[in-house]
């Protein structure tokens, strides 16, 4: 199983780099415009953060005894698939001197979330033993 | 992915998906709950489990069920409830039997 995540990451590599490869070529050849290549490796990066974030509730622990940390959980794969998808659409559409920032304004929110969903659990839990 | 597609597609086994959402149950509490016989409860928990998308946890004579399901095959899970797959399956007579 690890042998064959680690095989699936560096395949996720070589394919970011060779995908800003080829844009840079394109974009050097002329065929697409100047901020084609930081378009291009945005939203693979953005995709890149919601497909390794569909599978956290899975890969992250197990086991959970209380209804409350799993579902916590299943909210941080969520809010983090979520905002990969956000990122990677706003280097596809937006302004690119915008991009960076809406895109990281989404993963940063998506951050935020998933730790007041986790802090507003952890209270609950204190507040009363019956989470379930 | 076939195995998830196969385990959404019965109306019983998204059920009991949906009670795990809140959180781990028994088998036999999970089986309580359907008027099917425990053979084919058992049978249906078999296909989630090797659809990975339940895992167990043996806590002295009884297994414990846990959701074990990520960002896309919840929201799978999701639209077939809200499109109601297979629901005529469950809608009709079923017997328990003696």
């Amino acid at each position: 199983m690890i042998t064959r995540n680690v095989g699936f990451s560096l395949l996720t590599a070589l394919g970011l780099i060779a995908a800003s490869l080829a844009a840079v070529w394109a974009s050097n050849a002329e065929m697409a415009g100047p901020d084609f290549p930081g378009r291009v490796s945005g939203a693979i990066t953005g995709l890149i953060l919601a497909v390794f974030s569909n599978a956290v509730a899975k890969r992250i622990g197990g086991g959970e005894t209380s209804a409350g940390k799993a579902a916590a959980k299943r909210f941080m794969g969520l809010a983090l698939v979520l905002g990969g998808v956000a990122y990677a659409a706003a280097f596809l559409f937006a302004p690119i001197d915008l991009a960076r920032w809406i895109g990281m304004g989404a993963v940063i929110t998506a951050l935020l979330v998933t730790a007041a969903r986790f802090w507003a659990g952890r209270k609950d839990a204190q507040a009363g033993p019956d989470d379930n | 992915m076939n195995d998830v597609f196969k385990a959404l597609a019965d109306p019983t086994r998204r059920r009991v998906l949906q009670i795990l959402k809140a959180g781990p149950r028994p088998a036999g509490e999970l089986s309580a709950a359907f008027p099917v016989s425990k053979p084919t409860m058992s049978a249906h928990f078999s296909v989630l489990k090797q659809a990975g998308l339940v895992t167990t946890e043996k806590s002295g004579k009884s297994i414990i069920y846990h959701l074990n399901v990520s960002v896309l095959e919840e929201a799978l899970l999701g639209f077939s409830e809200a499109f109601g797959f297979g629901r005529n399956a469950v809608d009709a007579p079923q017997e328990r039997p003696q």
